[in-house]
């Protein structure tokens, strides 16, 4: 599934990274050479010392259903990252702090890490919840206003819509 | 004109950050336990930093792909940290406060 990415992957993206942060649209061409001409020494030094601890998902992932899923997710993710802030604005700034904290164990169908990652991600920045720890397919999360103590109820609330995107993504 | 509109439109997503911190830092200090206070500090500070970046984007037109980038790396990088700082204080031993209802976490662990 889940493989080592090749040296020249990371340190196309490691290129384009530093383009990204140099570059500025009224630079003169000589200065965007200079740029890319750095970029490429410092790119290629750092895959050729980093490039076997990165986790490469492979270019079947650009599908376009795959893509088409991360771009759903992502905008609910911005969303629900709004709604968590106008929550936690709403908890903090009332007098009498309404709370009920505890850590509530859910289950996750999610195999990869890299889902499970984005999955936890994006629980810890939604309404009240931050992921402590995974163990297999538990996650274990602490959750401001409990809601539910039994796994699944709990997980049905706290992942929402995210697994089912995520499932669409990476399956 | 078009350059001030810009302007007002990046103050307004700035002032709309500035909030957020403090509405963070409020937590921070009301909050009652660890775990309480990371989850206000977390989610208000990434908000707050994308709604910055997305002002100071809207005042500097030419920063933006930088703004992206480093917005990207922001909420990457920021739950992963809460996470593990979360846990790692679990495992030390920091309790829960002690009107927490339920904790699934220490149930199962211990050894």
């Amino acid at each position: 599934m889940e493989g080592k990415p090749s040296f020249t992957y990371v340190a196309i993206a490691m290129l384009v990274i530093w383009l990204g942060l140099t570059y500025s649209p009224s630079m003169p061409f000589e200065m965007f050479l200079q740029e890319f001409g750095a970029g490429v020494v410092v790119a290629v030094f750092i895959s050729a010392l980093t490039s076997k601890n990165f986790t490469g998902l492979g270019l079947r992932y650009f599908h376009p259903r795959r893509v088409a899923y991360f771009i759903a997710f992502f905008f609910i993710f911005l969303k629900e990252m709004v709604k968590a802030n106008l929550n936690m604005a709403r908890i903090v700034l009332s007098p009498s702090l309404p709370v009920k904290p505890g850590i509530v164990e859910i289950k996750t169908g999610l195999k990869q890490p890299s889902a499970k990652l984005l999955l936890g991600n994006a629980i810890t920045l939604t309404p009240g919840t931050m992921t402590l720890d995974y163990s297999g397919d538990r996650a274990y999360i602490h959750w401001v206003e409990v809601k539910s103590e039994d796994v699944d109820k709990a997980g049905d609330i706290i992942k929402g819509s995210f697994e089912k995107l995520l499932r669409g993504v990476f399956q | 004109m078009m350059g001030e509109l810009l302007d007002y439109i990046g103050m307004f997503f700035v002032l709309t950050g500035s909030l957020f911190f403090l509405f963070g830092t409020i937590g921070l200090v009301r909050m009652p336990d660890l775990y309480n206070r990371m989850q206000a500090s977390t989610k208000t500070t990434t908000l707050g930093v994308l709604s910055f970046l997305i002002g100071v984007g809207f005042m500097e037109l030419e920063w933006f792909i930088k703004l992206i980038i480093i917005a990207l790396f922001v909420v990457l990088t920021a739950p992963v940290g809460a996470s593990a700082l979360a846990r790692a204080s679990y495992r030390h031993g920091v309790k829960l406060w002690k009107k927490s209802v339920v904790d699934k976490y220490g149930e199962g662990k211990d050894d």
